[in-house]
């Protein structure tokens, strides 16, 4: 818990790195005092310093309820979505951190080009089956083998948090990370999409899923409560049994009478 | 100076309207050169992301195009235009069937396959199509998703400073852009410049929206010329939490617990809408339930730190769990259990309904600019239905997406004034070189606090007149700003701009409202409670005159529905 000082205001010491790459050779901290309310968030910490000690502090966020992905941060060693999590959780002293595996803009802000070029390689994009009617709702019974097969996870909010945590990334940067294969795992099992097999074949290469290890780490730290490794090896096993769907024409989503409203 | 770009369609924003608007003129005409820009993220910034209830939209044999535009347009106390209120429910079917079917989005289904359309307050039919409580998510998401394929340039943490004009300002020619990362200015050239920044009540202390946002295209547009409409049109929405001290204060608990049965009670226990809306309860439109639960606190009912309660135990834990998830998260966040306990709850300010005067097709009374989304105003009138924002935002950014891939073909680019460009920078810099006395995350706070007393709920013609001055004193501290550190992302500079942009659309939003002497929607006059369709039932325009604004009224088109 973090020193109350009364009922309704908490007076943790807060460390940021300071860093520009344009002009520093390497990161430093700086640490202020800040008094918040009890029901502050980490997010409302960094706010603090920058009405006081700290105004040109840079950092992102955008919708600061849990929704953006924005404002990820690595607190006290660890993945941390800086609106949606309380200072007196984590503790009197908070370390703040920009994401890891992603090059610095400035202080606490990363660049995630690499993240998005990553996923983009995926084939990220929706593509409509030609034998879709564009004028209904493809029907999803709940109680259809179609329906079970979508990637029922919570919604993932693309902020780079599993990518900051996974060991894999850090050793092997050309690896294509968590969230991109979580976000491929939504599509390859969407009855709606032509490019399935393509996005499989794409994604269980040796620099996607087969490389994961399945550590777990980006489980860990999702702040939604995503397992992108359950996504990922449910590609593993998919990909392992495509050739033998394919030989027996499994691989096709049932008929467009399905799509009737 | 300054990189100079050259494009054919400038989009400034990047939510609902401003994705749509590229992916639509990108397929009308993959010849045009688009250039988008963010002032947050692609796919990460703007209130669209946040949207969470859902999307209105007729999809059902038993509901009609016209019982919605008639919830629209009653909605909206008669104040929409109601050529562009039929556009939108009458467009909205193809979008939300394009959000599913081309751009991939995956709308919540029903037991039996169908999509779901969940109830929402203030309408005749349940027909608010949605992804679990957190809509905006899978909509942005999807929307970048195509961007990308599509392979339109975008140019995040870029935030549009000023329009250029021609020299005799009616055509607008481009923009100047502030690279917020790098500091560095960039001019683009551009045939159209469509404005989807999303304006945002982020004037007021207590606020909903994506806190990037500054009604800076309001600004922009205002500066320029562009005639703007309803500018006294704030939403409030009901139900915004209340946790003083951080910024999730004033953020939302969406419009589907009033639509499934949630119940409000003041600080002694009384379910107080009985005394505002005895038939429609809680279901009541936001305008009404937002003063009801305003006054109660305002006299002395509410709870400890000046909240009301919602109330949604009744409908079964479990049942709260499963459908309002991120709502539940939400509150657990800050300790209290939404699907087990009252949570405290006060008004915040939601959304614009005013804003630039459109046509259907998005055009603007200058040449060259387009608007669309929240920037827009006229299609929600006095008072905006849950569910109508995100519709909106994607069928106009459609339409003026389509419409302006046409218009650009074959225009010539125009030559931006060397002085025009160099004003807009040295303004923009001069913020950064202030060394005042002035903290300008408190004067912003004080903006707030002076909007909420002043120009919140519950108007009158004397505090409206107090708040026109307070603001004059506001800009003065403005002017005496201290900002330190140097150009490259430096928020304190960015605050100073938005700021500036702020106090404009503050002034503008004041002024209009103690014109407008009567109540209707979202504005309410105390000293005039009774809506005057006989002398009021018009649109009050504002536009620059000189240094300060024109205002003038035209009265309403009622040729679909009358009062
Ligand atoms: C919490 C919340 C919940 C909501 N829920 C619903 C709902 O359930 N249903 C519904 O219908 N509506 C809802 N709305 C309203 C809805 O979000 C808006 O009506 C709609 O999304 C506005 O879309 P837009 O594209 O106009 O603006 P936005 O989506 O807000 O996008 C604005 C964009 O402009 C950018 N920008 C701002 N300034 C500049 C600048 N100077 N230069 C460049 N870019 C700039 C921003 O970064 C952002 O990318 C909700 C709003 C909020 C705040
Ligand atoms: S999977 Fe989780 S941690 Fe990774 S980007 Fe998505 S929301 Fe963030
Ligand atoms: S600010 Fe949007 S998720 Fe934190």
């Amino acid at each position: 818990m973090a020193v109350l000082i009364s009922e309704r205001v908490l007076k943790p010491t807060v460390s940021v790195q300071r860093f520009d790459p344009q002009t520093d050779t390497k990161p430093r901290f700086e640490s202020h005092a800040v008094e918040v309310a009890e029901r502050a968030s980490i997010l409302d910490a960094l706010f603090a310093l920058q009405r006081g000690p700290i105004p040109d502090l840079a950092f992102r966020f955008s919708c600061r309820v849990g929704m953006c992905g924005s404002c990820a941060m690595v607190v006290n060693g660890r993945e941390q979505l800086t609106c949606s999590t309380l200072v007196k959780s984590i503790g009197p002293t908070l370390k703040i951190e920009p994401l890891r595996n992603l090059p610095v803009v400035r202080d606490l802000a990363v660049d995630l080009a690499p993240f998005f070029a990553a996923y983009q390689k995926t084939l990220p994009h929706f593509t409509p089956r030609a034998d879709l009617d564009p004028k209904e709702f493809y029907r999803l019974p709940h109680d259809r083998p179609e329906w079970k097969a979508l990637n029922h996870q919570p919604q993932c909010i693309d902020c780079a948090a599993c990518y900051s945590g996974c060991t894999l990334v850090t050793l092997r940067p050309r690896y294509t990370g968590p969230m991109a294969l979580h976000r491929a795992l939504s599509l390859i099992v969407d009855p709606r999409d032509s490019r399935r097999e393509e996005r499989l074949q794409l994604v269980s290469q040796e620099d996607g899923a087969l490389r994961c290890h399945t550590l777990g780490n980006c489980h860990d730290v999702c702040p939604r409560g995503i397992s992108p490794t359950q996504s990922i090896e449910r590609i593993k096993r998919m990909a392992i049994l495509a050739p033998f769907r394919r030989w027996f024409g499994r691989s096709r989503p049932s008929k467009p009478a399905a799509n009737a409203a | 100076m300054s990189d100079t770009l050259t494009t054919d369609i400038l989009i400034l924003g990047t939510g609902g309207a401003g994705l749509m608007a590229a992916l639509h003129a990108h397929w009308r005409d993959p010849a045009q050169k688009i250039l988008l820009v963010s002032k947050g993220m692609l796919g990460k910034s703007g209130c669209t992301r946040m949207v969470q209830g859902g999307y209105n939209v007729v999809l059902n044999e038993n509901d009609s195009l016209q019982a919605h535009f008639e919830d629209t347009v009653r909605g909206g106390s008669f104040l929409n235009d109601q050529d562009l209120a039929w556009t939108l429910v009458e467009d909205a079917p193809r979008i939300v069937r394009e959000l599913e079917n081309k751009i991939g989005c995956l709308f919540d289904r029903a037991p039996d396959g169908r999509v779901h359309q969940k109830a929402f307050a203030g309408q005749t039919f349940d027909r608010t199509v949605h992804v679990g409580d957190l809509t905006g998510i899978e909509i942005m998401s999807r929307l970048r998703d195509q961007v990308f394929a599509a392979s339109i340039p975008c140019l995040e943490y870029t935030r549009g400073i000023e329009l250029l004009t021609s020299r005799d300002g009616t055509r607008v020619i481009g923009a100047v852009l502030l690279d917020i990362q790098t500091g560095e200015f960039i001019t683009v050239k551009s045939k159209a410049v469509i404005l989807a920044t999303g304006a945002g009540p982020l004037m007021y202390q207590r606020s909903a929206c994506a806190q990037e946002k500054a009604s800076d295209g309001v600004a922009m547009a205002f500066r320029a010329g562009a005639h703007l409409m309803d500018m006294e049109m704030v939403q409030f929405h009901p139900t915004g939490l209340v946790v003083p001290g951080s910024r999730l204060n004033g953020a939302l608990l969406e419009e589907g617990l009033r639509g499934a049965g949630a119940h409000l009670f003041n600080g002694k226990g009384e379910r107080y809408m009985t005394r505002y809306d005895p038939d429609k309860m809680e279901r009541s439109t936001r305008d009404r339930v937002s003063r009801a639960g305003y006054l109660e606190i305002l006299s002395g009912r509410g709870t400890e730190n000046e909240a009301v309660l919602i109330d949604v135990t009744h409908l079964g834990a479990e049942f709260v769990e499963r459908n309002f998830t991120g709502m539940r998260d939400r509150c657990l966040r800050i300790g209290s259990d939404l699907a087990r306990e009252r949570v405290e709850v006060a008004p915040t300010a939601h959304f614009n309904m005013g804003g630039i005067r459109i046509n259907r097709d998005g055009f603007t009374n200058l040449e060259g600019l387009f608007a669309a989304g929240e920037d827009a105003s006229g299609v929600h009138g006095a008072n905006r239905l849950g569910g109508n924002g995100v519709a909106e935002s994607t069928v106009y950014g459609a339409r003026v997406g389509e419409c302006v891939a046409g218009w650009v073909r074959d225009r010539p680019h125009d030559e931006p004034a060397t002085d025009q460009v160099l004003a807009a920078q040295s303004a923009a810099d001069r913020l950064l070189a202030r060394r005042g006395e002035e903290n300008p995350f408190i004067v912003r706070d004080d903006l707030g606090k002076t909007m909420w007393r002043k120009v919140g709920i519950v108007r009158d013609g004397p505090k409206l007149a107090e708040a026109v001055s307070d603001l004059r004193i506001l800009r003065d501290r403005a002017e005496r700003l201290g900002i330190s550190g140097g150009r490259r992302f430096n928020l304190s500079w960015q605050q100073a701009l938005d700021l500036a942009n702020l106090l404009t659309a503050a002034d503008l939003i004041a002024r209009s409202a103690l014109t407008r002497e009567d109540s209707r929607g979202a504005h309410f006059r105390s000293d005039f409670e009774q809506t005057d369709n006989a002398k009021w039932l018009c649109n009050i325009y504002v536009a620059r005159d000189g240094d300060g604004p024109k205002h003038w009224t035209i009265p309403v088109k009622l040729d679909k529905l009358r009062p």
